[in-house]
């Protein structure tokens, strides 16, 4: 048995063969983790797997592709092969213990890294906070990419024989399905005129499940890294995969002859199937334009399809050359080309049959018992969003001008693409229940009275009304205190502020939490005007695992959230004292090299966004100046003799600041605005309320300087 | 013993081997000679279990080879392209042949290693060829395995190893009971070490035999009368070859010496002399009496020896 299935000593000497990509890969990650913990010492940080172990992706990228190929690299020569293949342990138990071999130095070093990027943070509790929930599932989430990585290339490696064409196959196995599937989608959705909603496809046809592929998918086509390695939906997904994978893997290497070691394929069906792959992949650029109704085909594109089919040909037998290093199978292959043909008119019809039935699939109006209104299609999902995607519409009105927003929509766009967008509509994710239970998701432009008529619905339906009555726990949250200018918090007083903000959320009225969470929305649902004049001290920005929440902190809803921001910002009296004293201490000091400068950055809080940017550099013995405030913007250089600090500004803006943050929240203003002040060596920040008296001497600063240079 | 039956193996369109036979018993060194491309390698690489025959059997003590752990920790294989791990020395090698194979003596290793005079410690890739060679055969030496296969091993060393491998090899099987099965391309390397012989052509067992046996069944008589002679003269004697110059005619004679030599005596011929033949001659003469031209089916052996 111990030479069937597993053998430890084989499993040993697998992880000894790897020994040193292993040692080198444990030490860069260890590296890399010490000393990002090194640079963070000092800040403030809240630690997610992403800032606490940097090289963690490798893992499924780079180590897992990277061991595999190395470990299972005897398939590729003859010698190798045969030596592995005679020696008195079964295919399946050398192929088991080898695979627990790679998937062991990946866990060694994945793990490692991450326990101890952890460990050393948790020494220091006031500087990192740890998100425990989001650490270890991700952390697991990218190692079972990773073993679904190293399956993957081990199916590979065993239906191919030299390492060109295992990276390859690995590549075609891992993301050309996908790949396919996506540009298939994306047809039938530009036929369509991008009625189809996402939520439509099955999950397993979006690929959003697939954590091995869609994140590095989605940076090519999405144009940023998303990550999708915390659900556990996505994990069971890509379980499965790797399981799909090893099964084929190893039945592929049970079967597998010791000759076909250095040949492109281990059987010329498989090779074919190759071929033709690599084939379509460029079949796919003249199909996609064929299927674009914009490019609807006419005589003159003939050219560009002849260039491009002789090109996906000329793959077809380039890819035989290159794989096989011989030009004596061309003919032979020759006849393969037909199936490309049947797959090409396959492909081109498949999408212009399935957008066909997809565009007469109107509901009827009778047949539809609610309409719930998903996400809009245009942005992240909002927590708004997300408690609305569990809200069933069952106004006959709602659904009657949603179903004839979608058939208006159709119409017009059969006519003239995308004539149906207007400044009055949005694309919202729009899900029917029919009356027998079926469902249907379309992306439908909704009317600005429709999506006022939804939420004002919303607003008196009791169940959404009652998701609205708390927020989610801090432990369940990633909480970040927005203000109009740079702010320094510890994790504690992160979480301080969040408790009180959700404490006092709770005690608000339903029409106040309405406003808070439908602020976007305010305008369409009639809601309330009565608000409309307050002004956020700050703003909580609020991200749950899938959605997100911007809240203003309003003194008059968060008294007491709003006094903890305030006297975060500007600590006690006697800092406060302190502050003044340093500041005005400044207009004495001097420049003492020549790349020091004075800087004044001043963070207002109108909405004219007219923050001000002072520098002075002393360089070459001339001083330059450079101010900014909405258009002026000058820029001179003068004599550094004659070079004054603006020690009158210093004198006046500390005399008007205030002494305690009691004064300054008793202020009928709202708001804070704040200077920082810069002499290269120092830096001091003063906290403001935007009073009359306060931005008249701002501007006279701003002026002066002006009218000086 | 080592059993095959109809053993047929294709590569594509190319047979390799089609409907091999043949019973190797324990304790004895076969030897296997043929061509290039006679199929030698392939055979020893479904021996070893590497290949599935197409179809037939292959047995090693009744345990059918393939995919069968207990079968293939009987033997030890040196193929005629080598393996080593990569960067490897012969230490590192001797540690992954001890993790794959129970019996590997590590001590033995070690007095192989000093009697061939090799560093262990040195990478392997920086030997010449018949050292890589050396390397091989003691690994697969240290194996104490019940069956050892050698494939083309003696190329490419020198003759003083070659001598040191061959004695070796003796050893293992009068020691140990060991059974050797040596291929090679050339007939002389086998002579002096074999017990067995068999001749593969074009994928095929052509000839199979005792060496003791072929040497005496089998010998040249010079022979001359008074009187005229013809090959008729001797039709009770079973002739595999008949060649007359002048009044003297060399014979080839297959079966019992002494029972033959009395037979030709009593017709009183003036001249009779009995002539050993070499292993070559043997077989030149069995395999053309089997319809076999021996030079085409080994050819370059001569060359090579």
């Amino acid at each position: 048995m111990h030479k069937k299935f597993f053998n430890f000593r084989l499993f040993k000497e697998g992880f000894k063969q790897l020994k040193l990509f292993g040692i080198i890969s444990l030490i860069l990650y260890l590296l890399s983790v010490v000393l990002l913990f090194i640079n963070q010492i000092g800040g403030r940080n809240i630690v997610t797997i992403y800032n606490c172990n940097p090289l963690v992706l490798l893992s499924y990228t780079v180590i897992a592709p990277l061991f595999t190929l190395f470990l299972f690299n005897f398939l590729t020569s003859r010698n190798s092969s045969d030596f592995y293949h005679s020696v008195p342990y079964t295919r399946p138990c050398i192929f088991i213990s080898f695979f627990t071999s790679i998937v062991a130095w990946i866990a060694l070093i994945h793990f490692s890294s991450t326990i101890l990027s952890v460990v050393m943070r948790l020494c220091m509790p006031d500087t990192f906070s740890i998100q425990w929930t989001s650490t270890i599932k991700t952390s697991f989430g990218i190692f079972i990419c990773s073993i679904a990585v190293v399956c993957g290339v081990l199916f590979s490696q065993s239906i191919t024989g030299t390492i060109f064409t295992n990276i390859l196959v690995t590549g075609l196995i891992l993301f050309l399905p996908r790949l396919f599937t996506t540009i298939f989608i994306s047809m039938i959705n530009n036929r369509t005129f991008g009625i189809i909603s996402t939520n439509y496809f099955s999950t397993f046809l979006t690929g959003s499940k697939n954590m091995v592929v869609y994140p590095i998918m989605s940076l090519f086509l999405d144009s940023g890294f998303k990550t999708a390695f915390e659900s556990y939906g996505e994990w069971f997904y890509t379980l499965i995969l790797a399981i799909v994978y090893f099964a084929l893997a190893l039945t592929f290497f049970k079967k597998r002859q010791s000759e076909v070691a250095g040949n492109a394929a281990v059987s010329n069906t498989l090779q074919a199937i190759y071929r033709i792959a690599v084939t379509m992949f460029v079949c796919m650029i003249p199909i996609t334009i064929l299927c674009d109704k914009e490019t609807a085909f006419s005589a003159s594109d003939l050219p560009m399809y002849i260039t491009m089919y002789v090109i996906a040909i000329a793959t077809y037998f380039l890819y035989e050359i290159i794989t096989t290093r011989t030009v004596k199978r061309l003919l032979k292959i020759a006849p393969g080309l037909i199936i490309v043909v049947v797959l090409n008119v396959v492909a081109v019809f498949g999408v212009s049959t399935i957008s066909d039935y997809e565009l007469s699939n109107i509901p009827k109006k009778e047949d539809i018992e609610s309409v719930t209104v998903l996400s809009s299609e245009d942005s992240d999902l909002s927590y708004i969003d997300s408690l609305m995607s569990g809200l069933q519409i069952k106004d006959k009105k709602i659904i009657s001008s949603t179903i004839n927003h979608f058939e208006d929509y159709i119409n017009s766009s059969k006519k003239v693409k995308h004539s149906y967008y207007t400044d009055d509509s949005n694309i919202y994710s729009v899900k029917f229940t029919a009356k027998n239970g079926a469902t249907l998701y379309r992306n439908i432009p909704l009317s600005s009275s429709t999506v006022k008529k939804i939420y004002t619905y919303a607003s008196e339906d009791s169940t959404f009304l009652k998701s609205l009555e708390s927020l989610p726990d801090y432990s369940d949250v990633t909480v970040h205190i927005s203000c109009n200018f740079p702010a320094n918090y510890t994790v504690k007083e992160n979480k301080d502020i969040y408790t009180s903000f959700y404490n006092e959320y709770k005690k608000l009225s339903t029409k106040q939490k309405l406003y808070l969470q439908l602020n976007d929305y305010v305008s369409l649902a009639d809601i309330s005007d009565d608000y409309n004049n307050m002004s956020a001290i700050c703003y909580l920005n609020i991200y749950t695992q899938d959605s997100s929440l911007y809240i203003p902190v309003f003194d008059e809803f968060f008294p007491e959230t709003a006094q903890k921001c305030i006297k975060l910002f500007m600590g006690s009296k006697k800092e406060i004292k302190d502050n003044k004293k340093n500041i005005n201490s400044l207009e004495n000091s001097t420049l003492l090299s020549d790349g020091d400068s004075f800087t004044i950055s001043i963070w207002t809080n109108n909405n004219d966004g007219n923050d001000i940017y002072y520098s002075a550099e002393r360089y070459d013995n001339s001083v330059s100046v450079s101010l900014s405030s909405n258009s002026v913007n000058t820029d001179s250089s003068v004599n550094a003799n004659n070079y004054k600090f603006p020690s009158e500004f210093i004198k006046k803006i500390t005399s008007l600041a205030p002494d305690s943050y009691e004064e300054l929240s008793q202020s009928d203003e709202t708001g804070l605005i704040s200077i920082t002040f810069d002499n290269s060596v120092s830096s001091y920040t003063l906290y403001m309320v935007p009073t009359d008296k306060v931005m008249e001497c701002i501007n006279n600063f701003t002026k002066s300087v002006s009218d000086n240079f | 013993m080592i059993k095959t039956e109809n053993v047929v193996k294709t590569f594509d369109d190319f047979t390799a081997l089609n409907g091999v036979t043949c019973q190797i018993p324990k304790g004895c060194i076969y030897g296997m000679v043929g061509s290039n491309g006679a199929g030698k390698s392939t055979f020893l690489r479904l021996l070893t279990g590497i290949y599935k025959p197409d179809s037939g059997s292959i047995m090693i003590d009744d345990l059918p080879i393939w995919e069968n752990p207990a079968a293939k920790e009987k033997y030890s294989f040196v193929p005629d392209e080598l393996y080593f791990l990569p960067g490897t020395n012969m230490n590192r090698m001797a540690d992954f042949y001890s993790a794959i194979y129970d019996r590997f003596d590590l001590e033995r290793f070690r007095y192989l290693t000093e009697s061939f005079k090799l560093n262990p410690k040195k990478s392997v890739n920086t030997f010449s060829k018949g050292m890589k060679r050396q390397v091989a055969i003691i690994l697969a030496l240290s194996c104490h395995s019940e069956y050892m296969f050698f494939d083309e091993t003696f190329d490419g060393l020198d003759p003083v190893m070659r001598n040191l491998v061959k004695g070796l090899i003796c050893e293992d099987v009068i020691e140990n009971k060991a059974t050797a099965i040596i291929t090679s391309h050339s007939l002389r390397e086998l002579e002096d070490l074999c017990d067995q012989l068999s001749l593969l052509h074009k994928g095929g067992l052509v000839f199979e035999s005792d060496i003791a046996n072929l040497k005496t069944t089998l010998f040249k008589v010079q022979i001359a009368f008074t009187h005229e002679f013809s090959k008729e003269s001797f039709n009770s004697i079973e002739m595999l070859h008949f060649t007359k110059n002048g009044s003297v005619a060399n014979i080839i004679i297959k079966g019992d010496k002494p029972v033959t030599i009395a037979q030709l005596k009593s017709m009183n011929p003036v001249l009779l002399d009995v002539l050993p033949l070499t292993l070559e001659e043997v077989f030149t003469y069995e395999m053309a009496a089997l319809g076999y031209s021996f030079e085409d089916v080994l050819e370059g052996g001569k060359d090579n020896a």
